[in-house]
């Protein structure tokens, strides 16, 4: 049976040869290799190299871009010939399949994660739930909702959106990701930072008490050092997400015999214990690569407790609970059914209002938006309610992800929901406070209502304020970011960085001031170094140029009437907010789950989508087209992935 | 072909002080300091987005240069602050462009290539080459500060790296830097053998480990070797008398106060030998959302991006001006305070050398040629004041070369370095 199936595989993968050279390579020949070739190598790339399967194969880093310009009809650019759908859909699916194809008589590359240090938000709900410090929700509590949504939530976020137990530095981004292992450094002085908040929280007498009632000191014998013992091995497992061996559970209980020695009492010398804890690193890193190339390939399936640990973190930003420690430790973790069981129940955990915070404000890239301070003139009415105003738009935002999550809905509705969640500052900028139906209560500035939406300008993640606000200069408004950031957060789009060579701007025709920023824009993207890209980022944004720079609805922008329309790149049209609304519900809609995917699976592993990610990202999307586009089915096919359940253990470079 | 860069040295070895570890011959001639002489200092003051550069340019060379608008700022202090103009930072000039050219790399010129991660390269920057060396001397090797503590790439908040993609992060609480100059490292009786413990574990997983895996744990180990330092540092040296400064409980919502607050426990660092090596970021790129504290409310990354040919940028390049000044005068005020604390035979300045500049030249080209540069102090004698002095294309790491070797690090060179710049003195 086994045999078969293998043979059977070696047929496709012959069959994937003879399609390369007979009928794909004709078609690169007749698109792409006339200016992608030895002599005159548009974009630094030559495909003319790749004359066989084999050269593709061993040359596969370049196939990612060029599955993205196919794809997403950049190339071949619009003035020259193009390849029928059917060409270019043979092309991009067999490029999927190769870029995701191991070498002869392999295993597929999940791809490596590095030692992955904790985030500021991961550290705090970490060391929270180790303790059992009680954590505060402040949306996200389906159960005390009946299993849903409640009709009004009572919340105000607040600066820093929650006190945290400590106080830790920002951590740098990449991939519009905190979390991801190669920008988590460990310098000096947050190693400092580390030591003195494990000797604080440890001496901390509410803390230690939570602790020890936690772990139900009392209950098991009371005050005997094998209870104890017993405690911090329990406390070494959760800490490290893993049984700790011989030799770590003698290093670290040795801190409680120490302290005993030292002549301190029980508890105290628990805490030294923890103290030591709170600074391993097997702590503050979650390691996974562990026992290096004794696989085939350097591939092996991740452990339970490993497995654990990445679905508590993508979910919780948190260790796992005694639920999911339990199934790690019974070994059925590595069922699929049962991982994806387990991340059902955790999304509707209150837990999981750390990953919407998290991850949405990320992606849509307003984690910053408390400190984004619009002008006066454009608050104009709002001035007088400028307290919390950002936190409020941002707070719009995670109660429509927190819907989208709890009612398990097509995620579709992130962009084009049906309804939105209000505050009175919202109503204001909204203009909705008029429109209220007569008995319909209108909320105070710190209730939230959920009002249906019939007005399709409103609701949404690209006709939000907090968006629309954080991609406007204080002043006016900025089509061209906003622009780039539809294309890269919601249609997941690669732009190409701005041209080494810039200062050819200086040799552009000069545009006078007192027209439309339209026209201005127009006039600056008719040079024809500009035009390349704004070309392409432009459009989108001027579609949102119905929405003033806090996301307050105009007719008019500089006296003139503002003109909504244009298209993308592939010649895609759309009208206003409510064409771009149209084009991600409709012809776009796998390009939206697909950045979103992107988005997804970036957060949940901690590294970048690589080449050989695209045919799961594409097989995700299709699973989720077949079945509505619902969150959870994106959620449970990131984590029961090659990639995600598997890993490689040895690094790229090394 | 420098050292630095062969990526075959394992980035242990780099952290491990790169910069002492040539000691070259024909650096001998170099004179080397009295023994009781006053330790020199080396700050690096980072502004983000380039400048107004048409208003930032003296219009005239020498001792009586005319300074443009912005510089004219420098009035109270111009005798300490040499300006330097026509000095490149190209980092090698390929790949992409951005602010993140501007800020990655500005203190250590490394040169752009694929093995990059996040497409910018970074490799030891020069305070740490600094640190390195003479760290070892000073309750803290280096002190890394910044105004701005929003969340963003790391290669916009950083200037100050350990080794490739090991940025050092910065702090931007006064009392959190207070406390790290002034309070000794308080080890409870387990702090020493909760170290060794967790020194011996980062070992024995290291060991296991290769590649990038085994640089992100080498990071803990070296973070835990650099506190036992700090911790055997402060048993040898007591302090008796740490400073008074009255400091707000957070972050003073007035950029301009936090600024201040910041250089003054900068001064008290230096005043005080806690530390000889230190980096600032008045803000990270690609600069402020706005400037109220000016009445400018334009956000600072939209001037830098303003033509000055059109109407828009000539109606409002002057508040890029406004804003290039705010940041100067907060260098300013810094000097003065410096300028007035004795020691030795003239005063801390005198020992200091201090490199204030943007990584870009115009924010809205992007380029980085003639980018506006600032030196202060007296270098200990090695530099003099009160100056604009033309250079032409010279690298900055001919600058970085210069003040290392002030610093006594001998090496050879750095990046697209070619000699140590002249004519500072």
């Amino acid at each position: 049976m086994k045999r078969i199936a293998i043979l059977m595989l070696a047929c496709a993968i012959r069959a994937q040869a003879q399609d390369f050279s007979e009928s794909l390579l004709p078609t690169l020949k007749t698109y792409c290799i006339d200016c992608h070739n030895e002599k005159k190598h548009e974009g630094e790339l030559n495909l003319a190299l790749f004359d066989s399967e084999t050269a593709v194969l061993s040359g596969r880093k370049v196939w990612k871009r060029v599955w993205e310009m196919l794809h997403n009809r950049e190339m071949p650019p619009p003035e020259e010939e193009q390849p029928s759908e059917a060409q270019r859909l043979a092309l991009t699916d067999w490029i999927e399949q190769v870029l995701a194809r191991p070498v002869a008589g392999g295993t597929p590359d999940p791809g490596h994660v590095p030692p992955r240090r904790l985030t500021a938000v991961q550290y705090n709900a970490t060391v929270a739930d180790l303790f059992g410090v009680q954590r505060r929700t402040t949306f996200y509590n389906l159960d005390r909702n009946g299993g849903g949504m409640p009709r009004m939530v009572r919340f105000v976020l607040h600066r820093q959106f929650q006190e945290p137990l400590v106080h830790l530095p920002p951590d740098a981004a990449t991939h519009g990701f905190d979390s991801l292992a190669e920008s988590l450094s460990l310098p000096p002085f947050l190693m400092e930072k580390y030591l003195d908040a494990a000797q604080k929280l440890t001496a901390r007498e509410d803390i230690q008490q939570a602790f020890l009632r936690r772990t139900g000191r009392q209950q098991r014998g009371g005050d005997s050092a094998e209870t104890d013992r017993w405690i911090i091995a329990d406390a070494l497992k959760r800490a490290f997400r893993r049984p700790p061996d011989e030799q770590e559970l003698a290093r670290y209980t040795g801190f409680y015999d120490l302290a005993i020695k030292n002549g301190e009492d029980r508890t105290k010398a628990i805490s030294v214990a923890l103290q030591a804890i709170l600074v391993a690193p097997q702590f503050l890193f979650r390691l996974e690569s562990g026992v290096a190339s004794e696989e085939k390939d350097s591939v092996r399936p991740l452990t339970d407790h490993e497995l654990a640990a990445r679905l508590s973190y993508f979910l919780w930003d948190t260790i796992p609970d005694r639920e999911l420690n339990y199934a790690a430790d019974e070994g059925r973790l590595r069922d699929p059914a049962v991982l994806a069981a387990q991340a059902r129940r955790m999304l509707r955990d209150p837990r999981a209002e750390e990953f919407i915070r998290d991850f949405s404000l990320q992606w849509l890239r307003i984690q910053n938006i408390s400190s984004h301070a619009p002008d006066p003139s454009v608050l104009g009415a709002f001035n007088n309610r400028l307290k919390n105003f950002n936190e409020a738009l941002a707070s719009e935002v995670l109660l429509l992800f927190a819907t989208v999550m709890a009612e398990d809905r097509s995620v579709l509705d992130l962009v084009d929901p049906d309804f939105t969640w209000l505050n009175l500052t919202l109503c204001g900028v909204y203009g909705i406070e008029n429109q209220l139906a007569p008995g319909v209560a209108k909320p105070n500035s710190a209730e939230w209502l959920r009002y249906p939406i019939t007005d399709r300008r409103r609701g949404g993640v690209i006709t939000a304020g907090a968006t629309l606000m954080v991609n406007s200069n204080p002043t006016h408004t900025n089509p061209i970011k906003r622009g780039k950031w539809l294309l890269e957060c919601v249609l997941g789009q690669t732009l190409p960085p701005p041209l080494p060579n810039v200062p050819n701007l200086d040799a552009t025709p000069v545009v006078q001031g007192g027209l439309p920023i339209r026209e201005k824009l127009a006039r600056h993207s008719a040079d024809a170094t500009c035009a390349s890209c704004h070309a392409r980022i432009d459009p989108p944004g001027f579609a949102l140029e119905n929405y003033d720079a806090i996301g307050v609805w105009r007719d008019n922008e500089g006296g003139a009437a503002i003109d909504p329309a244009g298209m993308l790149k592939d010649g895609t049209k759309f009208n206003g907010p409510v064409g771009l609304k149209d084009m991600l519900r409709g012809p776009k809609r796998n390009e939206f789950t697909r950045c979103l995917t992107e988005h997804l699976f970036t957060y949940a592993l901690g590294r970048p989508v690589q080449y050989y990610d695209i045919a799961t990202i594409q097989g995700i999307v299709k699973k989720a087209e077949a079945d509505g586009y619902r969150f959870s089915t994106l959620i449970t096919e990131i984590i029961t992935s090659h990639a995600f359940r598997y890993l490689k253990t040895k690094p790229d470079d090394s | 072909m420098n050292i630095l860069h062969k990526h075959t040295l394992s980035r242990r070895t780099l952290l491990r002080g790169a910069g002492s570890m040539l000691a070259l011959p024909w650096l001998e001639i170099m004179a080397a300091p009295p023994a009781k002489a006053s330790p020199l200092r080396s700050v690096f003051m980072f502004v983000p987005g380039g400048v107004n550069h048409d208003e930032w340019l003296p219009k005239t060379e020498g001792e009586d240069y005319e300074p443009g608008k912005t510089l004219a700022a420098l009035a109270p202090v111009k005798q300490h602050v040499l300006v330097l103009s026509g000095v490149n930072a190209r980092h090698g000039e390929v790949g992409a462009n951005g602010h993140p050219l501007g800020t990655a790399p500005w203190l250590s010129s490394a040169p752009i290539n694929d093995k990059d991660r996040g497409g910018y390269c970074t490799d030891i920057s020069v305070d740490q080459l600094i640190a390195n060396h003479v760290g070892k001397d000073t309750r803290l090797p280096s002190l890394e500060l910044g105004c701005d503590s929003d969340s963003r790439s790391m290669h916009e908040t950083n200037i100050s790296w350990r080794g490739p993609a090991s940025p050092m992060g910065k702090e931007f609480n006064p009392r959190d830097i207070y406390n790290r100059l002034f309070a000794d490292p308080k080890a409870d009786v387990y702090r020493t053998s909760i170290l060794d413990a967790v020194r011996e574990d980062a070992k024995r997983l290291s060991s296991r480990l290769g590649g990038i895996d085994k640089e992100k744990l080498d990071e803990y180990f070296e973070a835990v070797r650099s506190i036992e330092r700090r911790i055997d540092f402060a048993s040898r040296h007591q302090l008796e008398h740490p400073p008074e400064m009255r400091l707000p409980d957070g972050v003073p919502a007035n950029y301009i106060e936090h600024a201040h607050l910041l250089t003054d426990l900068l001064v008290l660092a230096l005043q005080t030998d806690t530390t000889r090596v230190s980096t600032f970021m008045l803000n990270n790129e690609p600069g402020r959302a706005s400037w109220n504290e000016i009445g400018v409310k334009e956000n600072h990354h939209g001037l830098a991006h303003l033509d000055p040919r059109t109407a828009e940028g000539r109606d409002k390049l002057d508040k890029l001006q406004r804003i290039d000044q705010a940041y100067v005068e907060i260098f300013v005020r810094m000097i003065q305070k410096l300028a007035a604390i004795p020691e030795g035979e003239g005063t801390v300045l005198d020992h200091c050398q201090i490199a204030y500049g943007s990584g870009l030249t115009w924010g809205r080209l992007h380029n980085r040629d003639n980018i506006p540069l600032l030196l202060a102090g007296g270098g200990n004698g090695m530099i003099r004041g009160g100056r604009h002095v033309r250079y032409h294309g010279e690298a900055f790491a001919d600058l970085h070369l210069a003040m290392l070797r002030n610093a006594g690090v001998q090496i050879e060179r750095t990046a697209d370095s070619k000699e140590p710049l002249k004519g500072l003195a």
